[in-house]
């Protein structure tokens, strides 16, 4: 009999991570690996009880070894290791930014070093979370990023935490790769949104739409006019998937949607799909923001046939109705 | 014994630009030389081992620091003195044997600083962290001279990376450190140094040149007669960062190196004529870990600590030609064992 494949995922109860946990249990074991430093129970809720779902609450700043959970025994983890591991785990909230900092720079350091040794030790394929935020902040005349762009940021501004962490985090792979020939893939993740993304914790989407269901203004805290793209979690989700199984040699890939939308139009569809008079406001300080460059997504077009999907209209909905039904259940329960 | 002495530590105490540290850092404290021998040697430090200020302790920094736990730092009661400063240097640094380290190099600059950071808070030390000029990247087309706030413009994705990056990751660590906990730190960008007590045989040029001037031996550059670098010789880096520990605090990083850039074959002349050899240069394959540099601009260094290399490349090879000539037969020795 062949047995199904062990996938481990850090960061597993995260955002993208359980959307990640949810589409890889239907074919393999998950080991969900998270410490709920940022992210939060109800995001896997549903997956408990899954026969091929495992939670594992455990902080990959410590050491570990999948042979050290006794739960694990089912997917005969100390015989078969694991073949894939997505490492997503790193604190991350643009709202408290300044408490998740230290962490922060532990995660993406000694936490991708402690899933590189398992990985090591189990021969598995890595794919890393990393971030648009390498490519810096959009440039006069850079509309796209590239893969082979250089990232260009300032590793000291109280940002740098997460910016460099995670780059440091990618040339921790890259060497594990070239030590070890370890087969690494690091993907880029441009802006994503979607179900289950925190609220109240500065997240533009979530914020807005929870404002646009309270029949509040949506206060905007950025200029009129300034841009970002969207990518829908599950249009992620399949890019991260078809980068796993992708050949061997493609190190870097950028994840994301190349389409871009004005902040203020999107409030207005948000606005729309509730069906809410409510008004929209800019607070803009006139700084400029840190948005990213618009992804180049040729590669992954080219090399993994990728492309997002689901178009924003059809997103937001998505959206909508989940933070609607969370709503509904923390009324009920609250 | 007085207890007015400072408690300093430095890690990578026992290498090239540590030990001469250390013996600078004797004249105003207590000095606690931290070091695992993974690309330093302990003759390094040999002369210092009798000083009754001087302790050495055998440690990996990768693994957490407790000093309290060292039974030969009693006499320098770390419990209650603490420790006043830290300079953390320990990093393998092997253009030979890159390839060897590259693991160790990762983790010196993550988990060891970590581990750094942690003992400074914990000690409220000031912490001076020993970057690189590589952090800049490589050196530009322009040949601009890098300043403090540029960005840098390294690659993440490359065989150097644990290095390059490491350092940077190095940096953003101390600043986080300063942020969050309100630590001191301080960031010393060292451009290529040269002297006394430089590995041999380990792709560094100048103290090979040296000896196989000396032996009569062809002088190998690695590289080809465009290789320019500039040079600041082992004293005046220490002194410049003894003078950045002294610093007001909050100055953010500052470059320690000489602006003077020089093609790398004229050294090696410069040399050939100092020990009246009749050695001639020939041309290696370039390492990866030796690669031209930019050159530094010096004028916050001037400014904030003021600072400049005062050792001129003649008096510094002298010196540097002086002690391979004193201990020479020492040193081959070493090679071959």
């Amino acid at each position: 009999m062949v047995d199904k494949k062990n996938i481990l995922v850090t960061g597993g109860a995260g955002f993208i991570g359980s959307h990640l946990c949810d589409a890889l249990v239907k074919e393999a074991h998950v080991i969900c690996m998270d410490n709920f430093s940022t992210s939060h129970v109800s995001n896997i809720q549903h997956l408990l009880q899954h026969p091929n779902f495992e939670f594992i609450n455990h902080d990959i700043t410590q050491p570990f070894q999948l042979t050290d959970f006794p739960e694990l025994e089912q997917y005969h983890v100390g015989l078969q290791g694991v073949q894939e591991i997505y490492h997503l785990a790193c604190p991350i909230s643009k709202l408290h930014f300044e408490d998740f900092k230290i962490a922060s720079i532990l995660a993406s350091s000694i936490g991708t070093k402690h899933v590189l040794d398992v990985a090591v030790a189990s021969k598995a394929k890595v794919l890393f979370g990393s971030s648009s935020a390498l490519y810096g902040s959009r440039r006069e005349g850079q509309v796209y990023a590239n893969e082979t762009d250089p990232c260009v940021l300032d590793h000291l501004t109280p940002f740098g935490a997460y910016d460099e962490g995670k780059r440091f985090a990618e040339a921790i792979l890259y060497t594990y790769g070239d030590v070890y020939s370890l087969d690494v893939k690091i993907a880029r993740l441009f802006r994503t949104y979607g179900p289950r993304m925190k609220i109240a914790d500065g997240n533009l989407i979530p914020d807005m739409v929870n404002a646009a269901l309270d029949g509040k203004d949506i206060v905007l805290s950025c200029r009129e006019e300034e841009k970002i793209s969207l990518c829908y979690v599950s249009d992620m989700v399949d890019g991260l998937i078809k980068y796993m199984h992708a050949s061997t040699d493609i190190s870097v890939m950028n994840l994301g949607s190349d389409q871009e939308y004005s902040v203020t139009e999107i409030a207005k569809k948000i606005l729309r799909t509730v069906e809410s008079t409510a008004q929209i406001h800019c607070k803009a300080d006139g700084t400029l923001s840190k948005e990213a460059p618009l992804p180049d997504i040729g590669r992954a077009r080219q090399a993994l046939h990728w492309l997002p999907l689901v178009q924003l209209d059809q997103g937001l909905a998505y959206t909508i109705q989940d933070a609607r039904s969370r709503r509904t259940q923390m009324h009920a329960f609250g | 014994m007085t207890n007015d002495k400072k408690n300093i530590l430095v890690t990578g105490g026992s290498g090239f630009i540590g030990s001469h540290l250390c013996e600078a850092l004797l004249k105003e404290g207590r000095v606690i030389c931290m070091d695992n021998f993974v690309t330093s040697q302990e003759s390094n430090i040999d002369h210092l081992l009798k000083n009754p200020d001087f302790e050495f302790i055998r440690h990996d920094v990768n693994e957490p620091i407790d000093l309290e736990a060292f039974p030969e730092l009693t006499r320098f009661q770390v419990k209650f003195q603490g420790v006043q400063e830290i300079y953390h240097l320990a990093c393998p640094t092997s253009p030979k044997k890159f390839e060897q380290y590259k693991m160790q190099t990762l983790f010196a600059n993550s988990i060891g600083m970590k581990h750094v950071l942690d003992l400074g808070v914990r000690h409220t030390s000031k912490v001076l962290y020993a970057s690189t000029s590589v952090v800049y990247g490589p050196r530009p087309a322009d040949g601009h001279s890098f300043k403090e706030e540029e960005t840098g413009s390294g690659d993440t994705l490359s065989p150097r990376a644990c290095y390059d990056e490491g350092k940077r990751f190095g940096e953003t660590c101390c600043a986080t450190y300063a942020q969050s906990q309100g630590l001191d730190v301080r960031i010393a960008r060292i451009f290529r140094t040269y002297g006394p007590r430089m590995p041999l045989y380990d792709g560094q040029m100048i103290p090979d040149f040296i000896t196989s001037a000396l032996d009569g031996n062809n002088l190998e550059l690695y590289g080809d007669e465009t290789f320019k670098t500039s040079l600041v010789y082992v004293s005046d880096v220490v002194d410049g960062m003894m003078k950045l520990m002294h610093a007001p605090k909050d100055i953010g990083p500052v470059n320690i190196g000489s602006e003077i850039d020089i093609p790398l074959m004229d050294v090696a002349q410069r040399i050939i004529e100092m020990t009246g050899s009749t050695s001639k240069i020939v041309f290696k394959p370039a390492l990866l870990f030796m690669s031209q540099l930019g050159l530094p601009s010096l004028s916050k260094a001037k400014e904030k600590l003021g600072w400049i290399p005062l050792v001129t490349l003649d008096n510094g090879l002298k010196q540097t030609i002086d002690y391979t000539m004193a201990n020479k037969s020492l040193l081959n020795l070493k090679s071959i064992t």
